[in-house]
């Protein structure tokens, strides 16, 4: 039992010295071969910010504008696109048109239900959109193209019939990117906004169909 | 009201712009190197492959297929990115897109977490530049407003908003500056309170007899709360009340009028 104790006692006792003793004997072989562990690969550094960034979105668009009641005319606008990641982005636009007459107006032969400068349409949108769909188009054995396609939901103003309505839009639409500053995006929108020019407040749906040209900034 | 509309998307442009150039200084000096730079050629930066290895996809998104991988110790270079991805040519030729969250530590050498890119909620608290667009209602009719701000100090946010509101009666476009105080910046539901001055432009609908447009003063308080939801993007939920001084209104009474809206906010 005293031996025991004894051992034990001896143990402890060198135990801290022995390890202090390896530990400097590591050290001072480490200090010999310099570091352990040599980095494998010689890395590069560089600034990221100098990478070209193709974030911004500017896009020229025209088409046609369906005014309910109203006939179809030309569409023309302007979008300014930020793209938050892979998958959301927002944007802005602008854009005007005008319309012809009701086709009450037409039959009637009457007095017009709308002044001439009350006829343009105009209206702004701020929309968040989601990239829903990538995808490829496959224009030739060798030449493919990527495409999404995203959907948008947007609130705004539109001018019509002399006053501001406010304004609720949907759109889909199918992008093609010939390049990586440009694409080519068909879009449908669907614009949702009150017109009281028939007595009662209505809701209308005014569907637009347009191609755009974009360019990645 | 057009010229309102045509300065409204002058605004909206030149603050893009403006965003744009903030956000590209502040990746440039969060992300300076300690040692040697490369310097971009034609063909773009030459990087080392230092993560295990690397997928190419054949678009800018996860959604895309990946047809080739790179293993580490190729030599690539980087052409462009687009949002968190990288467009990288191989040796032997073949470009590609790979996600930053691939190239880790090949960007940042020393293997740590990448601060620039992967904001958190602390990186929301130390925001400087806000954008954003709410829409809600105001005085009982739509109203939708975009805003821009920027941090004064961590608790503290100046902002500028402009809105219009479209009522059946008449409708409104508004100007004002706003002081945004969050007590609470680091909390992922954020609440706040909001002081307030501006004018408003309130002129009666077409359909209406035709009246003159009434310009007028108006103080706002507001209180609401905000929720960072991912790298650079937030959402806020926000209720105001005005006062609007009055000065051709017959009983010479002030007005109170009431808002709520919600609205989402890029942040840099």
């Amino acid at each position: 039992m005293e031996i025991r104790f004894r051992s034990i006692l001896l143990v402890a006792l060198l135990a801290p010295g022995f390890l202090v003793s390896s530990e400097l004997a590591a050290q001072s072989e480490e200090e010999e071969s310099g570091n352990l562990i040599e980095p494998q690969i010689e890395r590069v550094e560089f600034d990221e910010s100098l990478i070209d960034a193709f974030d911004f979105e500017l896009a020229l668009y025209a088409g046609f504008l369906a005014v309910e009641n109203f006939d179809t005319n030309l569409v023309s606008g302007l979008k300014i696109g930020y793209h938050v990641s892979e998958d959301f982005f927002v944007q802005a636009s602008y854009a005007s048109s005008e319309v012809g007459k009701t086709s009450f107006e037409i039959l009637s032969g009457g007095a017009p239900l709308l002044a001439d400068d009350e006829r343009k349409v105009e209206y702004y949108l701020v929309s968040l959109g989601y990239n829903l769909f990538p995808g490829e188009t496959f224009f030739t054995d060798s030449t493919t193209f990527n495409t999404v396609l995203y959907v948008s939901g947007g609130v705004g103003s539109t001018d019509f019939a002399g006053g501001d309505r406010h304004t609720i839009a949907f759109a889909v639409g199918h992008r093609t990117l010939f390049a990586d500053g440009f694409s080519l995006d068909i879009e449908m929108r669907d614009l949702i906004f009150d017109v009281d020019i028939f007595g009662s407040e209505e809701s209308t749906q005014n569907l637009e169909f347009t191609l755009s040209l974009n360019l990645f900034l | 009201m057009h010229r309102l509309r045509e300065g409204l998307f002058i605004g909206l442009f030149l603050l893009l712009v403006c965003v744009s150039q903030v956000s590209s200084a502040q990746s440039a000096t969060q992300a300076e190197p300690p040692g040697e730079t490369s310097d971009p050629d034609e063909s773009g930066f030459r990087v080392t492959i230092a993560d295990p290895f690397v997928e190419l996809h054949t678009g800018p998104s996860a959604g895309y297929p990946i047809f080739h991988v790179v293993d580490r110790g190729a030599e690539v270079s980087i052409l462009i990115r687009k949002t968190n991805w990288f467009k990288i040519e191989t040796g032997d030729g073949k470009t590609g897109w790979v996600s930053r969250e691939q190239m880790r530590h090949t960007l940042q050498p020393s293997g740590q977490p990448f601060k620039v890119v992967e904001l958190d909620a602390s990186d929301f608290a130390e925001r400087k530049w806000v954008m954003g667009v709410t829409t809600g209602e105001f005085a009982s009719a739509p109203v939708f407003t975009i805003f821009g701000g920027y941090s004064l100090t961590e608790n503290l946010v100046a902002e500028v908003h402009f809105g219009q509101s479209v009522g059946s009666i008449s409708s409104s476009t508004f100007f004002k500056g706003n002081l945004v105080m969050q007590p609470l910046p680091d909390l992922k539901y954020s609440p706040y309170l909001t002081l307030g001055v501006g004018k408003i432009d309130v002129s009666p609908s077409s359909t209406l007899l035709a009246g003159n447009d009434d310009v007028n003063t108006f103080a706002q308080v507001g209180i609401g709360i905000q929720r960072f939801v991912s790298r650079s993007f937030l959402f806020r939920f926000e209720v105001n009340e005005y006062v609007i001084f009055s000065t051709t209104s017959t009983t010479n009474n002030n007005e109170e009028v009431n808002e709520w809206k919600f609205g989402f906010a890029v942040f840099y």
